[in-house]
Order: C-alpha cells, then structure tokens, then sequence
C-alpha cells in the first residue's frame, strides 16, 4: 500500500490514529498495535511478497538478540559472527534478488555465450530500504548504541511502516528517542497532519503531473531498441521535468513519512533541504537524500576509512567505492554506476579543493551544480547508455534533431502550470514565511493567515483525494528502482 | 509561537474530522471487500484473491456512491489547470466538452497492403455477378480540431483511411469514402458525433445510408425508390440527455454533458424478421414492424454505471452475426455486409430495399466468411470498417499469404 491511495487515506490512517490514542495509556500496546498495523501494510497488494520479507525480518532481529547477548556477555568473537551473518544474509538476499540477472548478464557478455543461466528474481517491494536499516541496526547492537530491548522494540523498529518502503533511514536510537512523552502530544500531532498534507499535494499535484511530462518525453526517445530523435526544447523539458519529479517525489513521499510518524508522537529528522540551492555536488548530495547519504557514510565510508581522511590516496579510493555501491544500490544497470562514478568525480575534486569558486560566484556555483546534477539525472533515468548517449545528443541537437515540434506547446499548455509552481517551490519560499511569521507576530498577516492557512490545507486535501478517486498515483521512484 | 500553531492546530482538528468521516464513509461502501480481503488472507495459501481484490480496491472506485459529485470538481481543477488530457493521455477533452480516446504513441503499422489482398481475393471468391464495396466512414477524431492537433497524440485515423482507400483503388475494389459525404453534408460536427461515445449518430448513419444508395444507383444502375430516403418518411424523436456513451462511462458519465439521443422510425410500414446470434453465442429473433422487429426499445431507459448505450437501440449495436428478412419485398437485394457496429443503424434503414441483410462481426464471431459468401448468392458485398477498426482481426478471410488471383 502507498500512502496517496483511498485506501490509506480513508480507511488505513485514521484507523491507525484512532486505535492508536485509544492505547495512550500504555505504549506497549501501542507499539504492538503499530508492528500489527505495518504487517497489514506491507501485506496489503503485494502477498506473495510478505512471507520473504517477514521472513528476512524476523532472521534480523533474532541477529540483533544474539549479537546483544553474546556482547553482553562478553562473547565478542561471537558477537562478529552473527554480525558477519547478518551483513552476508542481507547483503546477500538483495545480490540474489536484485543483481543476479545482472551479473547474469554480463559474466555472459565477458564469455560470450549463454552458459550461465541462473534465472529471474524478483525482489519484494521496500527490501532495498529494509536490508539497509537492518544492517545498521544489527552494527549498532555490535557496537553497543543499541542496548537493552524487547522483542517488540526490536520488531517495532524494523517494520515501522511510515518508512518501511522508502525510507528515511533512521537509526533505532533516533526512532525511539524521538518518542513524545506526552500521552497525546497535540502540537506534534497537528504539524504532522499539515506535514502529512504537504506531502500528499507534492506527490499527487505537482510530482505525479511531472511524472508524464518525463515519462512521456523519455519513452519517446526510446521505444524498444529503437533509438528516436526528439527535438532539443523537448529534450530539455523532460529532463528539467524529471530533475524536478525526482525531488518532489522524494521531499512528497518524506514528508507523509515524517508527518506520520509526527502524527504518532515521533519526531524525525529530515531528508531533504532544498538540494537545488546547493552550492556544491557535495552540498548537493548532503541535502538530497539526506539519511541515505548518512547512512553510507556512517555505515559504509567511516569503516572503509580507518585513517579518518588523512590517507588522501585511501579516502578517494573510499569514496569512489562508495559511490559506485550507492550507484548500484539504485539499480541494476552500469548507467547507475556511471552516475554514481559521475558524482564522486566532483565530490573528489570539491574535496581535493581543485573546483573552487570565488565567495561572489554564487550564481556560477548554482549553474555548475545543476549542470553536473541533470547530466547525472539523464543517466539516472534512461535505460541503457545507449539511450543516455543518444539522449545528450538530443539536448544538445548533435542528432540532426530539430529545436523545436508542437509536442513542446502540448506540454507546456496542458503541464506549463505544474511546471511553474514546481519551479517556484524548489525554493524555501514556506520556510522564509514561517521564519518570517515567527519574528512578527502580532502582524496582520498573521493573524489572517491563521485562517487562511487551514483552508488551503484542506482545500489542497480534498483536490488530491478527488485527483486519487479518478486516477491513480503514480508509484514512488524509490519504490520502483 | 501560539500563534504560528493556531493554525495548524485548526486544521488538524478539521482534518481528523475529515479522516474520521471518510473511514465511516468507506467502511460503509466497501466492507464487502474488505471482508473477502481479510478472509482470503485467513484462508487462502497463496493470498492471491486477497492480493486481485485489495488491487481492485485500490483502482476501482467507481462504485463509491457520490462517485459523480468527484467528477465535477474534477473536471473543475482540469479547468482550471487549464488542461485537456485525462489520465496520463488517455483521454482527450476538448473545450466543446467532446471526448476523445488519446493515444500518445503511434501504434506499430497495420499491414494495410496484405488486408486489401485479402479483400481483392474475397471479391474474386463471391463471383463476378456479386458487386463488392468497401464503405469507410471517418472516426470521430478525423475531422475534429483537437486541441492536440499537430502533435502525435492525435490518432492517425486519416492516414490509415487515405492509405487503404489508395489500395482499394489499386486492387479494383470499388470503395465509398464517407468522408466526403460528412464535408457536403448539412449537418454540423456536432451533429453527426456524440460528445461521449467514439460512434457516430443516428443522423449521421442516416447521411450515410443515403450516400451508399445514391452510389447504388449511380455507379451500379440499381432503381431505388428514393421516398424512403427522404427523412420527412420517418419519425425524428429527439430523446435528450440519455446518451452517455462508452468514453463518458469509462471516465465517469458526469464527467461531460449527457448527448441526446435520436431515434429515426419509418412512417412507412414495414414487416421484418430479425434472426441473430449475440457475441456470446445466444440465438434470437424479432419480428414485426421495424419498431418491433429491429429496434430495442429497453435501451433507451439505460441507468448510468452500465457499459451499455442507447446506441445499441438498433440491432444491438454490434452481434455475432445477424439476418434480416424484408417480407414485403423478397425481390429486393440480397446483400451481405461484414462490419463494425458504425452499420448497425444504416442496415435498419437499408431494409426496405433488401429482400435479405446479413450482417457479419469478424470481431465477435468466427463464421467462415469465405464460405458464407460460397454458399449464398449475393448481390452486394459490402465490408465495412472505420479506421481503428482496420486491423487483422477485421480480416480473418483469406489469410494464408497467397497472392491475388489464386483463387
């Protein structure tokens, strides 16, 4: 199940708080009744994925007891080797579920022939998220930042649906200790409820709008092996229109996530900050995926790295592994390991101080990152290298494409609207008014706005609940990779 | 600081009221389905039902009672939004409020050549003696200016025409292009297609059925009696706001104004005996005057959530095969006519020159055409198909990829 969906919205969530809140006495149950909840979840739609994926759980957290246990008693060598289990059991169910018709493919590309045959694997919806949020907790119960648990803390934290699919990635000490201590915390709750409702008109309004406008425009280009030419204005427009759906996508599905863990009484962090005012790749990634990249750094990059940094030939080695794992970990495909190579080139050469700009060029920094970001995003989103070099020959015109065609007017007359607010909403315009609000108080804005406010949420609400009884949304691009 | 959460606050009381009411709301509608999830999750191995319905829940919403009243608002922020496709462009609205089937990607090319081989050897097979006429009527998209005219989105209907109207010359086939008849014709767009269903209308069929006799007598030298060509012989009733075709049901009847519906009757009498087989293989029959005999009256009084239109008053639109007997005149024309469902309402007006009309649906039947044709002695063969209906199931005949001339 996903959240923008009328079955989440009118049956699922308010259920889900009511029964909640009916519990506020005590937070066992509540717990228990949120683990039930998350089984539903997940269960609902997709079945015959359930019984891997509670399988893959429950293995996770009878590692986490043992590694606790063996490290309580002492047994650290033991500890290591349910630990190492637990990095080869994940590790290894993505690898079998997810690259295996990769390697597949390319062990019978370098031997040209087709000796190996290992068949197809399909892996379960949220896996991706979820191998990753067990491995770190199974390394945080090795290195001792998560203590003392039950079994139900334990399930709670690995199955907590508002981000069992896509994350964020929060660590279990950041989840729990996030909790209110308040039975019902009012003000968590009504920001969470406005959080939730941002998110579902960023998803359902602005994202899955841009959605055919990039879908469209990148399917063009390529239908089956065939490689077509697309003019250079229309080029342009899907890739600014899929640089702009991947960002909303991303902040829309955050967002409900944070919105209704807020609901719940949990306060996480972020995950996204306004990434296209980035002044740097590194800026850039930093403000993206936020707990992705934290994660990869956490878990990933700071046990490569033993010399903390001072190694330079280690640390590029280090970040360039990185990034070709976070490149793969997207997508079986190389056009994933070439954006990812793409990226750590200019974190390198940031790093290494060898692209510096002077304080003052803040508008040629912002047109560097976005250059280097959408040359990235056209690897990211087409299906082959073949069509990625055929699509930057269509932006650049080098196809003997024409610059312009009518499909160009039919999408900016039927998208221009979307396009426009998508623009302007990729910059912080609602941080600045609520920053602004905070410092005047007693302003007459203010005070009409504590009207106003409420009715666009709700008016917002009810356009994407009329959008989703009439159509469907599209599904989440971190779901779908 | 009260302040900046005064707001939020009003808000999430209104929304949990909201949420609260929808829950009621959709436990009420749906709690069948829920059950059978929740059952088939306790009972079934595989959880596949549980998996099909919980799917079905979350797409299909059209059973939800004030289903219509999402329509309209819907329409309203299309409006505002200023936009025309619906549903990732699969439909087309135009501002007339006329819908559309969109088609984003051109659709791989028919084998128009090998069809119209196919059809040059099935004039050979029915004889020198039987005349063989391909009818092409415009789709509704052909002559309409939709907004996403210039762009691939447009269906290539006038293309597909063009092009297999060029091989019917090339192959000898006498061919009648409807279009021509719609450009002289006094009537307006508007006129001749309803707003909601891809089918053309009663008058149109009527313009229609008046070309292809004027080309009988013209080009064939067949002496019709042209008083029943003139609509003062019939009775014209409008029925206004019944018709809500197969595009308005699919994306939601309220979505676009209703299209009236005109029933056209002879005032002339009339005795027919409609024999057919449906699609699902039922047999039946009518018989009586054209009221009696040809039409279905029931389906006038349609409800809206059915697939079915008023389209279908005459001969059901579209059946397996069909036969209809003219007993007042079993001299007339023998003539067999393998087509889509744009004939039905021309074969009911054809009737009074016709002893006998069979009618063949290569999409809803298998009937061995070759045969049929082998084993009756028409005088007219007409194949019928307008252009999205010009594909390899429209040509089962023939289809061994022998050339023209063997047989």
């Amino acid at each position: 199940m996903i959240f923008p969906s009328i079955t989440f919205l009118a049956l699922f969530f308010p259920m889900i708080l009511l029964i909640f809140y009916a519990f506020s006495f005590t937070k066992t149950i509540q717990k228990i009744w949120i683990v039930f909840v998350s089984c539903v979840f997940y269960t609902w739609g997709q079945p015959d994925d359930a019984l891997i994926f509670f399988g893959i759980l429950i293995i996770n957290i009878f590692l986490g007891e043992r590694i606790t246990a063996s490290i309580n008693t002492n047994h650290k060598l033991k500890a290591r080797g349910y630990f190492i289990i637990s990095i080869i059991l994940n590790v290894g169910a993505l690898v079998f579920m997810r690259y295996i018709s990769f390697i597949q493919e390319n062990l019978n590309m370098i031997i040209q022939n087709q000796a190996i045959d290992i068949g197809e694997q399909t892996l379960p919806v949220g896996m991706l998220f979820f191998s990753l949020r067990a491995i770190s907790f199974c390394a945080d119960c090795y290195t001792k930042k998560v203590g003392k648990r039950s079994l139900i803390d334990s399930f709670f934290y690995l199955s907590f649906f508002p981000f069992l699919l896509a994350g964020p990635l929060i660590s279990y000490q950041d989840l729990n200790g996030s909790k209110s201590e308040l039975y019902f915390d009012g003000r968590r709750f009504s920001v969470g409820m406005c959080r939730f409702t941002v998110g579902l008109s960023k998803k359902v309004l602005i994202a899955d709008n841009l959605a055919i406008v990039s879908n469209r425009i990148f399917d063009l280009s390529m239908i089956g092996d065939i490689s077509y030419e697309i003019p250079v204005l229309l080029a342009w427009l899907g890739l600014i229109a899929f640089a702009m759906q991947i960002y909303f996508d991303l902040s829309a599905y955050s967002d409900m996530a944070i919105g209704i863990a807020l609901c719940l009484g949990y306060k996480c962090p972020e995950n996204v900050d306004y990434p296209y005012l980035a002044k740097s790749v590194t800026e850039f990634w930093n403000r993206f995926h936020i707990s992705l990249m934290k994660w990869f750094d956490q878990y990933f990059l700071r046990p490569l790295d033993r010399n903390n940094g001072t190694n330079k030939d280690r640390m590029v080695l280090n970040i360039f592994i990185m990034w070709c794992v976070i490149g793969l970990w997207h997508g079986p495909n190389w056009t994933f390991v070439f954006w990812g190579i793409w990226n750590s080139v200019f974190i390198l050469l940031e790093k290494l101080k060898m692209i510096h700009w002077d304080k003052d060029r803040s508008i040629f920094k912002s047109i560097y990152v976005c250059a280097v970001i959408l040359v990235g995003w056209v690897l990211f989103r087409t299906t082959d290298l073949y069509q990625a070099g055929e699509y930057f020959k269509n932006l650049l015109g080098l196809n003997h494409n024409a610059i312009y065609n009518d499909l160009v007017t039919v999408f900016l007359k039927e998208f221009g609207l979307v396009l426009v607010i998508g623009l302007i909403f990729l910059f912080p315009i609602a941080r600045v008014f609520n920053n602004w609000q905070i410092n005047h108080p007693e302003s007459l804005i203010v005070k009409m706005n504590t009207i106003v406010y409420p009715i666009v949420l709700i008016g917002l609400f009810l356009v994407c609940t009329i959008y989703l009884f009439f159509t469907n949304a599209q599904p989440f691009i971190y779901l779908i990779l | 600081m009260n302040q900046f959460f005064l707001k939020k606050n009003i808000y999430a009381v209104v929304l949990s009221i909201i949420l609260i009411s929808m829950m009621i709301f959709y436990i009420d509608e749906k709690s069948d389905e829920i059950v059978a999830i929740l059952n088939s999750c306790l009972t079934d191995s595989d959880h596949q039902e549980a998996g099909m319905v919980s799917k079905t829940l979350e797409q299909e919403m059209l059973s939800i009672e004030y289903y219509d009243c999402f329509i309209y608002a819907y329409d309203w922020i299309q409006n505002f939004l200023n936009k025309s496709e619906i549903r990732d462009f699969s439909y087309i609205k135009e501002k007339s409020g006329f819908l559309y089937y969109g088609s984003f990607y051109e659709k791989e090319d028919e084998d128009l050549l090998k069809f119209s081989k196919q059809l040059r050897r099935l004039k050979e097979k029915a004889g020198g003696d039987t005349s063989f006429i391909f009818i092409s009527p415009p789709e509704k998209d052909s002559s309409a200016l939709v907004l996403l005219e210039n762009a691939k989105i447009i269906s290539k209907s006038d293309r597909i025409q063009d092009e297999f109207l060029l091989y019917m010359q090339y192959m000898q086939i006498d061919a009648l292009d409807l279009r021509e008849t719609f450009k002289n014709s006094e009537y307006l767009y508007e006129e001749l297609y309803y707003k909601t269903d891809r089918h053309w209308t009663t008058i149109a069929a009527f313009e229609s059925f008046k070309a292809i006799v004027d080309k009988l007598c013209v080009d064939y030298g067949e002496s019709l009696d042209s008083k029943y060509l003139d609509i003062n012989n019939y009775h014209v009733n409008q029925y206004d706001n019944i018709m809500k075709g197969t595009i308005g049901e699919e994306i939601g009847a309220k979505y676009t104004d209703l299209d009236n519906f005109i029933l056209i009757t002879p005032k002339f009498d009339s005795d027919y005996l409609w024999e057919y087989t449906r699609n699902n293989g039922t047999k039946g029959s009518q018989q009586g005057p054209f009221e009696d005999s040809l039409l279905m009256l029931d389906k006038l009084n349609i409800k809206t959530g059915s697939m079915e239109t008023p389209y279908e008053v005459y001969l059901n639109r579209i059946n397996a095969w069909d036969k209809i007997t003219n007993r007042q005149n079993p001299d007339g024309l023998k003539i067999l006519c393998i087509r889509d469902a744009y004939f039905s309402p021309i074969a009911a007006f054809m009737m009074p020159y016709c002893s006998e009309l069979h009618l063949i649906s290569p999409f809803d039947s298998e009937i061995d055409i070759e045969r049929y044709i082998e084993e009756n002695d028409f005088d007219y063969v007409f194949v019928e198909y307008y252009p999205g209906k010009i594909t390899s199931k429209g040509f089962p005949f023939f289809n061994d990829g022998k050339e023209v001339g063997t047989e």
